[in-house]
């Protein structure tokens, strides 16, 4: 039977990505962000989260892509998984949108990205958005981490 | 009823009333004669019996009913404390622990405790028949008369304190005849005896007592866990009186209660009507148990709201510090006032919450003695364990971590600083070996000692295993001053995985030890003097939560520094900076001292030369390090925010702090920054 499930879709230089909505606390604007030394490369620094200390990837740099340029459209989106709230920076965010899960296809080596981070590929009309495999994009310290 | 929501509270009741049973049984052991002790411990017993057929917990309540059995015995003294029974007690207590842990770890299966209980049953019945049951008889004659004095109200009062393992004793006092105020000494007495019991009766009756309507003596009921001589210690300090008698009351002659019924009837027609008035006094049936322990009022409160109201007063303290600095820009009068107000508010509300989360360490300490008693009777060594400082206050979150490293280091110095039994005879030392833990509170740290007078640490030992473990090279270790030799036992690379024994090896897992004490912001080092002894001392702050900080610059970023790690800061010129070995240093007051540029150590973006640059001297371990900064912004609150689960545990970073503009800025961690 199929499923619809709801996603946030954003844009990463000319790739669309989808995030699981449920795992998304927030959206927000860019802010100052202290750097954090020693932290692993992809670890933009932490932001102040309402007075809570949030640590923020830049998902350019995740990713093996060159780091991003900061613009008008650059948001972070502030995830909440197991109780631990984690950010990442986005190019631009799109759109939330349904995708049903015969729409969604096995990760294949199609994207710039590491296979381990896609969870599948969904289809909507004639545009392929790479869904992330959220535990291993925001987990530190696992499989990809580059000091 | 469902019974889940009190099994938090239960346990936690429960593994204290174990504790007590623990401790008491360890201090009796010591000095058998105390049978106070005794009925401290069969209170403990007693309650938890109690509560666990409350939780239905009936293997528990099972056992403890057996144990409390036999300490009924032995405080008749109908059999006597031997090792045999001490044995099999401290197995219960055992048990008992190991009851809770099934329950705390959700375990259906009851443990099966028939074999302890068996053991104290044969315990009780050995001994039984070989009872004194002639002392016994006689003691039944005399007090049958004066439990015909009792009205059936107050014989019942005696059978429930004689249960729950109180005495009851009937004393006659007898008062000057030519004190002018007898009914001063009286209320004397009273107040004196109530402190410690309670008096159930009296002989004339209150009221004219008061009235001093009567002759010059008294008879007093009481009930009370002292012993005759303590109470007669204590009437000794009130003058003008003489104790006669003091008699022990049992309530086992339940056949006359008839008798006495009649005869109280005949005692109120008589004229004294106190009986009634005794009747109707609610104080009578207060439960006395736990009067003779000071009654702290207090409230169990679940930790996780401690540390919401926690981090609300840090937020407030970063407001505050936001209104400070508005107002430092804009200059308002009328605000003043109101923010010095808001500060000393602030500051006061911090206080209360931190205090509220502290703890005395005692918590931890209390089962230590129970843990080295065990080992040092597996290993076979006499050991004697001093334990100061208990009521050392931690905050909460501290204490719950401490625990696991004392048991390292205690371990260590029972199974390797102290020698056998013969070795120590050898060496000329006491046979009894001495280990001492103690905690004091220095400033804004607590110090926690373990020392044992032992055979020390040998540096060449440590050489050779560093060596063996590749930890360094052997010239490189010979060359090193004793201090830095020792600091090599807490490498993570000096422990060896050969010992997979029960007992740690003198630096085994030490590296453990160390990490998780410095995860507590706190710092461990030792100190050995061959064949005297080895010491192992943890500074720990206070409080994790808010601290005075040091704000610096370093390039555009801003990090923290905890006063606490803080000497003195100082300012310098480029060329004050000398290169010795390749290291940057400068003199400071004639001694050396090592500079390690921040900028360099966290890889700050930007190299700004600075004209002027600051050195914070900051203290690691027993070393002085200058910490070069680009700025000194000024002495903060800060409250400390952990970086989340993602970014803990990096070098150098103790955690991050929001500041009064709203800014993130990082809390360095001395010990691990360079």
């Amino acid at each position: 039977m199929s499923k619809e499930m709801q996603y946030v879709a954003f844009r990463l230089n000319d790739e669309e990505y989808a995030a699981d909505i449920l795992a998304v606390q927030e959206i927000i604007r860019w802010t100052h962000i202290t750097r954090v030394p020693r932290a692993p490369s992809y670890v933009k620094g932490v932001i102040n989260l309402r007075g809570t200390v949030v640590p923020i990837i830049s998902s350019h740099l995740r990713f093996n892509l060159p780091e991003e340029e900061i613009t008008d459209t650059t948001r972070i989106i502030v995830f909440k998984i197991d109780g631990a709230i984690i950010g990442m920076t986005v190019d631009h965010v799109t759109e939330v949108l349904q995708l049903k899960t015969d729409d969604i296809e096995k990760p294949q080596a199609m994207s710039t990205i590491d296979e381990e981070f896609i969870s599948g590929i969904g289809k909507v009309d004639d545009r392929l958005l790479i869904i992330l495999y959220l535990d291993n994009v925001l987990s530190l310290g696992k499989k990809g981490d580059k000091e | 009823m469902d019974m889940s929501q009190y099994l938090d509270l239960f346990l936690e009741e429960a593994a204290e009333h174990v504790q007590t049973l623990n401790q008491n049984l360890l201090k009796l052991e010591h000095n058998p004669e105390r049978i106070d002790l005794l009925d401290e411990i069969f209170r403990a017993a007693h309650t938890l019996k109690g509560m666990s057929a409350t939780m239905g917990y009936d293997s528990i309540a099972g056992l403890t009913h057996k144990m409390e059995n036999l300490f009924d015995m032995l405080r008749e003294r109908k059999i006597s404390l031997d090792a045999k029974v001490f044995n099999c007690l401290f197995k219960s207590a055992d048990a008992l622990d190991g009851m809770l842990e099934g329950i705390r770890e959700g375990e259906t299966e009851p443990v099966n405790v028939d074999k302890i209980v068996k053991e104290l049953g044969m315990l009780e019945n050995g001994s039984f028949e070989i009872g004194s049951e002639a002392v016994q008889d006689d003691e039944t004659n005399k007090n049958t008369e004066q439990w015909d004095e009792l009205n059936e109200y107050e014989q019942n009062l005696v059978k429930t304190a004689v249960e729950k393992g109180f005495y009851v004793w009937r004393m006659f006092i007898e008062i000057h005849p030519e004190c002018l105020m007898k009914g001063v000494r009286a209320f004397m007495i009273f107040k004196s005896l109530e402190g410690r019991g309670e008096i159930i009766k009296s002989v004339p009756a209150v009221q004219d007592i008061e009235d001093e309507n009567f002759d010059s003596s008294l008879v007093l009921y009481y009930i009370s866990a002292d012993s005759e001589e303590s109470i007669r210690k204590e009437m000794n300090k009130i003058s003008e009186i003489k104790v006669e008698n003091i008699d022990k009351i049992s309530a086992k002659k339940e056949v006359l209660n008839n008798n006495t019924e009649n005869d109280n009837r005949n005692s109120n027609i008589n004229g004294s009507n106190n009986n009634k008035k005794e009747r109707n006094k609610p104080e009578g049936i207060v439960d006395i148990s736990g009067k003779k322990q000071k009654i702290h009022q207090t409230v169990r409160v679940d930790i996780n709201r401690l540390d919401s109201l926690m981090s609300l007063v840090g937020e407030l303290v970063i407001n505050k510090t936001r209104l400070e600095q508005i107002n430092a820009s804009n200059k308002i009068e009328d605000l003043n006032e109101t923010i010095e107000r808001i500060n000393s508010i602030t500051g006061d509300l911090q206080t209360v919450v931190q205090n509220a989360r502290m703890v005395a360490i005692e918590q931890v300490f209390n089962r230590f003695p129970r843990m080295v008693r065990d080992l040092a009777k597996d290993l076979g060594k006499e050991v004697e364990l001093i334990v100061e400082g208990k009521e050392t206050e931690l905050d909460r979150t501290v204490i719950d971590e401490i625990g696991d490293p004392l048991v390292h280091l205690l371990r260590n110095a029972l199974d390797h600083g102290l020698e056998s039994t013969q070795d120590r005879i050898a060496t000329g030392k006491n046979s009894c070996g001495v280990l001492q833990l103690k905690a004091k509170q220095e400033g804004n740290h607590v110090i926690i000692s373990v020392e044992d007078d032992g055979r020390g640490i040998e540096l060449d030992s440590i050489i050779d295993k560093a060596v063996e473990n590749g930890l360094a090279a052997r010239t490189e270790l010979e060359s090193m001053d004793e201090r830095e030799l020792l600091s090599i036992i807490f490498e993570p690379g000096f422990s060896t995985s050969q010992e997979i024994t029960d007992l740690s090896g003198r630096g085994v897992g030490l590296d453990v030890v160390k990490n998780k004490i410095q995860s507590l912001s706190g710092d461990v080092y030792v100190t050995t003097k061959k064949g005297k002894g080895t010491k192992f001392t943890i500074k720990l702050p206070l409080t994790l939560a808010i601290i005075q900080a040091l704000l610096v610059r370093s390039g555009k970023e801003v990090y923290a520094i905890p006063l606490a790690n803080i000497d003195e800061t100082t300012s310098l010129e480029e060329q004050d900076i000398k290169n010795v070995q390749s290291q940057q240093v400068i003199l400071l007051r004639g001694s050396v001292l090592p500079l390690v540029d921040l900028k360099k150590a966290l890889s700050v973006p930007g190299s700004t030369k600075e004209n002027e640059l600051y050195v914070v001297v900051v203290r690691k371990g027993e070393q002085q390090i200058g910490l070069v900064v680009d700025e000194l912004i000024g002495q903060q609150e800060i409250v400390i925010n952990s970086l989340g689960r993602h970014l803990s545990g990096i070098p150098g970073i103790a955690g991050a702090s929001i500041l009064g503009d709203g800014k993130v800025s990082l809390i360095l961690d001395i010990a691990t920054l360079i």
